[in-house]
């Protein structure tokens, strides 16, 4: 290490006061330019912002300081239970809506089943004569009114009871 | 027997002790640090008008987050940091706006007005000079200047090597030579 290796690192020290210049180092100081200069450099900067007004009080600035660090906690707690009572609100929303019982759609299976076209591939092979004959049975029976007591049937022989039932149940 | 004097309790003790509840180790720590803190925010460019303002920004900034000072860096140098990262923040807000104002000679003593200008503007010139290096060389040489830290310290408190710390400090140095001249 050169001896303005040695200075330069000792600069902040003597500086700051907390040690001195030996009489070699000091006409080292003197004889070498580049020291010379650094060292005025360091002493600037050492006492540079002195002259700024004191510092405020320990005590009110600290006051200050943990009012605000309070103040910036209390808002965040705040916050989380706004965002905690919002997440129930909605929690208990969504219960609700699972909960109540809703009225059957009108695309419900059992409805869409309904108003699908029944296959009755055995009626295909009949001639047209017989197919009649049942269809106007079967109008026959839709066309039954709501008064109606069945005691129409009561002179029907067995044969054509036979024919009307197996009409009605196709 | 004489009475032996009293050591100063260590930062890591009052900030354990503030953690617990003790708000008088708050105002020990607040009378150590605020003057050097505000030194280093005037030293790095900060208007003398907003250093009070600064200063208070950085010690609330530090007591929010006292959980992420790492206790192998200095409390001083991580507040150092926190400045420096807020000073960073102001510049940028002021989109580069000329912090250094010659305004700053208010804070002359009028009494000696010829011989103050002249300090002022060595002053001035130095401000200028460091608000031109870039942060880390910055931060090295006026923690070396102004706290007379050591080389490993600074490299524990900047997460750097005590070797590029004192290659930061020289290169700050070269380069005020030049502004500073």
């Amino acid at each position: 290490m050169t001896q303005c290796e040695r200075l330069s690192d000792r600069m902040p020290d003597v500086a700051l006061g907390r040690t001195a210049w030996t009489v070699e180092e000091q006409a080292h100081l003197d004889a070498c330019d580049d020291c010379g200069t650094e060292w005025a450099l360091v002493q600037r900067a050492a006492h540079l912002g002195e002259s700024l007004p004191r510092a405020r009080d320990p005590a009110a600035l600290t006051a200050a300081v943990l009012g605000r660090v309070a103040g910036e906690r209390a808002a965040a707690r705040t916050r989380r239970r706004t965002w905690l009572a919002a997440g129930l609100a909605a929690a208990a929303v969504a219960v609700i809506a699972v909960r109540i019982p809703r009225p059957p759609s009108a695309t419900s299976p059992a409805v869409a089943a309904a108003g699908q076209a029944i296959a009755l591939p055995e009626l295909d092979d009949l001639p047209e004569a017989e197919l009649e004959s049942i269809l106007g049975s079967l109008d026959e029976s839709s066309g039954i009114s709501p008064a109606f007591d069945g005691s129409g049937l009561d002179n029907l022989d067995d044969h054509e009871l036979e024919r009307v039932l197996g009409a009605w149940e196709g | 027997m004489s009475a032996s004097t009293p050591q100063p309790i260590a930062d890591h003790a009052l900030v354990a002790a503030y953690r617990n509840g003790d708000e008088r180790a708050a105002t020990e720590l607040v009378g150590r640090h605020a003057a050097a803190v505000g030194r280093f925010l005037f030293s790095s460019g900060a208007d003398a008008a907003d250093v009070d303002d600064l200063v208070q920004e950085t010690l609330f900034r530090a007591f929010r987050a006292l959980e992420g000072w790492r206790e192998e860096a200095s409390f001083r140098s991580w507040l150092f940091t926190i400045s420096s990262n807020l000073l960073r923040d102001e510049f940028r807000k002021r989109k580069g706006r000329q912090m250094l104002s010659i305004d700053d000679r208010d804070l002359l003593d009028r009494n000696d007005p010829a011989g103050n200008f002249a300090a002022t503007e060595a002053e001035e010139r130095l401000r200028q000079g460091l608000s031109q290096l870039p942060r880390l060389q910055r931060e090295v040489f006026l923690l070396r200047a102004q706290e007379g830290t050591e080389y490993e310290q600074i490299a524990r408190s900047l997460g750097t090597t005590p070797g590029a710390a004192r290659v930061h400090y020289h290169h700050a140095v070269k380069r005020l030579k030049e502004l500073v001249r």
